[in-house]
């Protein structure tokens, strides 16, 4: 009886150590994606601080920085969400994709997109009417990522690279010279399709 | 099971290969691949030549470079243009001619997309083109790597990528291995195996020019050894070379792999040459590999003496081929041309009902969208199936019932029936955990599953997601940092007007207070009052 009983004992043992051995060779990278792990050494807290969490929403966010949102940026609606609770889904470029992503983040139960706020939309980029431009400036102030380039009574242009298509030039120009263009998908950026 | 025990045992000797004795002229026993019968159509009788294509009424030249961004033309619609200039940096006209239209056309890519392209009409070739390079004052002044680069030399194993950039990548005196890569793995895919029965004694002449031009430690010639025509040929070659240069510092070893798909695979073949796999996202000229393709080194040491590269052999092969054929093509030739001048005329009239043109050997390939895509640097083979119902095949994939062969075949060591699960959950980050990015797309695993997964087209699209994924939130980045700068910018300058108008408004104080008329005339009173 005792014998079966040592038996039984020494399999389990060998059992548990063989697979605690499997399941660590299994997972060469330590598993340490939790917020704790971004803070610099030293830090005795584990729970991330406010600063922390906004700078997490942000990172989140699509960065268009539209203020299609009510708030004239990304960091300042991340700091509203985290600060002030404003809604997490106020924002149109990131979609449902954002709200879900948020709501996880933030273990806050996910929302459907306000339509007050606007749509989604695909990716599109300013392009302004040189012909028609009259050099005023004023959507160079507008932009809020310096995507305009020109001077004063100078033909002005987007440098498409950086444009967000964030639509914030197009109020603030008195001759409507400003055009959005969807965005062709250039070769280098082709996706071979999902198989069936 | 027992099969998946051995299979993960071997994979786990070869990469400490300290159990395999390695055989200087076997190479090293693969990791995975595939044993896949020959089936190499279309080859020369040794020592006769290949088949010159004559040079079309038009040819196309695609402006876009190895990562398929579109480059500016340097010519306009009317230039003149004659063999060796340049169209826009990175593309060469192959031959004489006129400009006749800069526009988009349908190019030899798996997304059917038009790009844009450069049109020629073409004159016939003069001898005088190659002449006027030659005794180019700037050509004679310009170094072995300059050369490369002028003529344009790309990969021509498939690949595509410039080897003036390939070269540049490595320090001359880091370069231990020149590996050059006869092994042409894939079926129906004979060019290479072409050119060097056609031509050993140039292939062999073009490899120690190589070998000096880069100073390396060693040279392998690897191919495979079922080739058994080509092998006598590039034996005899190396032998009398050794005769007749008597350098003892040049010693090609034939090295002659079993033939695996996908040896030829850069990443594969360093695995078979020097027993170890490059680690992931480390590229063989990091280690000091520098792997050229047979047809590659023969456009490497043609540019020495100043010729561009201008044609390729490309392999017409297929089932419903009429007369399998190995064929010198001029660059820009549309694809429909070829299939006219070897004979295929029935499959340019059936293209897209009864036959389908592909691109590439039946593993590696993909469907043409249509017959007047030019043949380009990368393109090695062009096969003509008859057409199949696709559907049937998508129909049929059953669930993964992790029966393992997938990973016994994989040629880099990969999981892919795990891979395949974590993709199908879009679970991005343990797919890149378990080394998507390393998957080279070979196509072993499709082939030998039995619930007919397409596991090559998931890796693919995840691959291709990830990276758009990645680089929009680098673009993200970037807008975030223009923004924060921008805010900052905006709200020193605040606090600039800020101060600048307390600093007025003292200074109006300061004013005001010295020429104070009251103050003055209380002053003036007071004064008066104290002489009283």
């Amino acid at each position: 009886m005792s014998s079966a009983l040592l038996a039984i004992v020494a399999v389990a043992l060998i059992m548990a150590l063989v697979g605690y051995a499997l399941s660590r060779l299994s997972d060469p990278i330590p598993a340490d994606d939790s917020p704790s792990s971004d803070q610099t050494e030293g830090t005795t807290n584990t729970e991330p601080n406010t600063a922390q969490i906004i700078e997490a929403v942000n990172q989140r966010l699509p960065q268009t920085q539209c203020a299609q949102c009510g708030y004239p940026g990304c960091r300042p609606y991340a700091q509203a969400i985290v600060n002030d609770n404003a809604p997490i889904n106020q924002c149109p470029p990131g979609g449902t994709e954002l709200i879900n992503e948020l709501a996880e983040y933030l273990a806050v139960e996910p929302l459907a997109l306000d339509p007050e706020r606007g749509v989604t939309k695909p990716e599109q980029l300013a392009y302004i009417v040189e012909d028609d431009c009259i050099g005023c400036v004023l959507c160079i102030n507008a932009c809020p990522v310096d995507a305009i380039v020109g001077a004063a009574r100078q033909m002005h242009t987007v440098i498409s690279d950086q444009c967000t298509g964030c639509e914030l030039c197009l109020p603030p120009c008195p001759v409507d010279c400003i055009e959005l263009h969807p965005v062709d998908q250039p070769l280098h950026r082709w996706q071979w399709p999902k198989p069936a | 099971m027992a099969e998946t025990g051995m299979s993960w045992l071997s994979r786990f000797r070869s990469s400490n290969n300290k159990h395999y004795a390695p055989n200087r002229h076997e190479g090293f026993p693969p990791i995975g691949g595939l044993a896949l019968t020959r089936n190499k159509p279309g080859l020369p009788a040794p020592g006769s030549p290949i088949k010159d294509i004559c040079l079309p009424a038009q040819l196309v030249f695609p402006l876009v470079d190895y990562h398929k961004h579109v480059l500016t033309p340097v010519v306009s619609v009317g230039d003149c243009v004659v063999i060796g200039d340049w169209l826009a940096p990175g593309v060469l006209t192959s031959a004489n001619g006129v400009v006749s239209a800069i526009e988009d056309r349908s190019i030899i890519h798996p997304s059917h997309c038009s790009a844009l392209c450069v049109v020629i009409d073409t004159c016939p070739d003069t001898e005088a083109t190659l002449a006027a390079i030659q005794t180019n004052e700037v050509f004679s002044s310009l170094t072995a790597h300059e050369r490369i680069r002028r003529a344009n030399v790309s990969g021509l194993g498939g690949a595509g990528f410039s080897t003036a950039n390939k070269l540049a990548a490595i320090h001359s005196s880091d370069i231990k291995l020149l590996l050059i890569n006869a092994v042409e793995c894939e079926p129906m895919i004979s060019c290479d195996e072409a050119l060097i029965l056609s031509d050993a004694t140039h292939i062999i002449e073009a490899v120690i020019q190589m070998i000096n031009i880069t100073r390396c430690a060693r040279c392998v010639l690897a191919i495979e050894d079922d080739k058994i025509d080509a092998i006598p040929l590039l034996q005899a070659a190396i032998k009398s070379s050794r005769q007749s240069i008597d350098d003892a510092a040049v010693n090609i070893e034939l090295i002659l792999l079993s033939p695996i798909y996908p040896s030829g695979a850069e990443r594969v073949l360093v695995q078979r040459i020097i027993g170890k796999m490059p680690s992931a996202g480390i590229r063989a000229t990091d280690q000091g590999i520098l792997c050229l393709n047979v047809a590659t080194t023969l456009a490497a040491s043609a540019s020495q003496h100043g010729a561009p590269l201008i044609w390729r052999v490309v392999s017409v092969a297929g089932s419903a081929a009429a007369q399998p054929v190995n064929v010198r093509v001029r660059l820009g030739t549309p694809v429909s041309h070829v299939l006219e001048q070897t004979g295929n005329e029935s499959a340019i009239n059936n293209s897209g009902c009864t036959m389908r043109i592909r691109a590439g050997g039946p593993l590696s390939g993909f469907d043409l969208p249509n017959l007047n895509v030019p043949i380009t640097a990368t393109t090695n083979c062009i096969t003509v199936e008859p057409a199949i119902a696709s559907e049937a095949a998508i129909d049929s994939a059953s669930a993964c019932i992790r029966c393992s062969r997938c990973s016994d075949v994989c040629p880099v060591g990969l999981l892919p029936q795990q891979l395949h699960w974590y993709c199908d959950k879009t679970l991005t980050d343990d797919a890149m955990r378990f080394g998507l990015n390393d998957c080279i797309e070979c196509g072993c695993c499709d082939v030998v599953c039995p619930s007919l997964i397409q596991l090559t087209a998931s890796f693919r699209h995840n691959k291709a997601t990830l990276r758009e994924q990645q680089l929009s939130s680098q673009q993200a980045q970037i807008s975030k940092v223009r923004f924060e700068q921008r805010e900052q910018r905006l709200e020193q300058r605040a606090l600039q007007a800020q101060s600048l108008r307390r600093q007025r408004a003292k200074q109006l104080q300061a004013k005001t207070a010295e020429h104070d008329p009251i103050a003055a005339a209380m002053a003036r009173a007071r004064a008066r009052r104290t002489n009283k």
